[in-house]
């Protein structure tokens, strides 16, 4: 049995270990960010350089079937302020503020919006409909104003939109106003 | 067996610590990002062809924007009084005021307008007249002119709403919004209840233009603001909310927190 006067080195090694573990092996950071290359942007460059350039926001489909979609958010609203999406593909997110943190949750998913990070996501809806998705981090006097639309439409729908040449991002420039 | 001896001691505990770090180290197990691996932002690199505005707010150019010398402005903005008035208050509604206009925004602008983001064949040949610093000054000067004007110099602003029934729908668009739109209340980014850098304060702005800058965010013919906020907007609002917007900020009334009460 271990002596009481035995006992400190040991106690030592163990206070350490649960540290140095919380430390060295801790997650918290890397909920909803990829743990690859971490990506860094300049939020005030987004517009002249870079992936969120204006012409690359939008949902694209990928070679390999699954669809990336880029999103900027920012004070009050996310841009594109409409996105349709397809049902039972899988969706990878990409997403990144301009000025303060947001957030919100779609598809199950928590996403954690902040400036100078790029953070993705990767989800797929499992039936169509309009979800309409409102900002959950507190932002400003204009947060409760702020909502995205998440359209989800059949596979099919969404494939033939997006095989026949026809943009996907030219979508998400149409108003909702004018609907 | 001697206890003191069997004991591995504090120096022993120290070294089984350190062989732990190494251990996990040498391990390569997934670790907390550290600030070093941080890529610095690439070195200005030129602006993609779409882009809605080449202003990138760092900081030299929120340096650049607000440093300007008002009293240089003022004998530079001599060339302005034509269209804009004496006072910063122009007479006609579809020019715009620029008296108490924020001087990042104003100096934004003339940016725009040099570079032909923002298409106005006016303001191109004077924006192009004027330098950077020269618009630093020329916006310093506005920006300290007080907004509400001076009757006998024949300004515009304010004018009548033309159907004061709209001015509860510009209410509910001034300090709500339309949530359910994702529509933002206008008084968070354009004040007085919130602010966002550069943009325009329209408490003392003419309902025409107003009009006209809306409909072109709406239209996309004006496409300078940067990250879509405005086009967004405008797109989403109907054509008589624009309408009801522009008359009430023109009338004067969006000068001061606007409230909104249901059922009155």
């Amino acid at each position: 049995m271990v002596q009481l006067t035995n006992i400190r080195p040991y106690i030592i090694v163990a206070i350490f270990s649960l540290i140095y573990g919380v430390f060295r092996f801790s997650s918290t950071l890397e909920d909803s960010r990829s743990l690859g290359n971490p990506n860094y942007v300049d939020p005030a460059a987004l517009h002249v350089r870079g992936e969120f350039v204006e012409s690359n926001l939008g949902a694209v489909l990928n070679m390999d079937g699954s669809v990336t979609t880029r999103m900027v958010a920012e004070r009050y609203l996310f841009v594109p302020d409409r996105i349709t999406l397809p049902v039972g593909i899988p969706v990878r997110l990409r997403i990144t503020s301009a000025d303060v943190p947001h957030a919100f949750r779609v598809a199950g998913v928590r996403v954690k919006v902040v400036p100078g990070f790029v953070t993705e996501v990767h989800f797929s809806f499992s039936s169509p409909g309009e979800y309409e998705v409102q900002c959950e981090e507190f932002c400003g006097p204009g947060h409760h104003a702020m909502a995205e639309r998440f359209i989800a439409v059949p596979k099919k729908d969404f494939l033939a939109a997006n095989l026949s040449g026809a943009s996907a991002s030219a979508q998400s420039g149409v108003p909702r106003g004018s609907r | 067996m001697d206890p003191a001896r069997s004991s591995i001691g504090v120096r022993g505990a120290v070294l089984i610590c350190i062989a732990i770090v190494v251990f996990s180290e040498l391990l390569g197990l997934p670790m907390l990002r550290r600030t070093k691996e941080r890529e610095t932002f690439p070195v200005e690199s030129p602006a993609v062809p779409g882009a809605p505005s080449l202003v990138v707010w760092n900081e030299s150019t929120i340096l650049a924007a607000s440093d300007g010398n008002p009293v240089r402005g003022q004998f530079i903005a001599r060339r302005c009084e034509t269209c804009h008035g004496i006072e910063g208050f122009s007479s006609r509604s579809s020019t715009p005021n620029l008296a108490g206009l924020g001087r990042e925004y104003v100096w934004k602008q003339l940016d725009d307008f040099r570079s032909g983001k923002r298409k106005s064949e006016i303001m191109q040949r004077i924006a192009s007249a004027l330098s950077s610093p020269d618009s630093a000054d020329v916006a310093a000067y506005f920006s300290m002119l007080p907004s509400t004007p001076d009757a006998q110099f024949n300004p515009s602003f304010p004018q009548n709403m033309q159907d004061r029934s709209l001015a509860n729908v510009a209410r509910r668009m001034l300090s709500v919004g339309d949530p359910s739109r994702g529509i933002p209340p206008c008084e968070a980014c354009h004040g007085p209840i919130g602010y966002v850098r550069a943009a325009p304060g329209l408490g003392s702005q003419n309902s025409d233009y107003v009009l006209s800058q809306l409909d072109d965010f709406a239209s996309k013919n004006r496409s300078d603001d940067i990250d879509l906020p405005m086009r967004t907007i405008a797109g989403q609002m109907h054509e008589n909310e624009r309408e009801a917007v522009a008359e009430f900020y023109g009338a004067g009334l969006g000068r001061f927190t606007v409230g909104y009460s249901i059922g009155k």
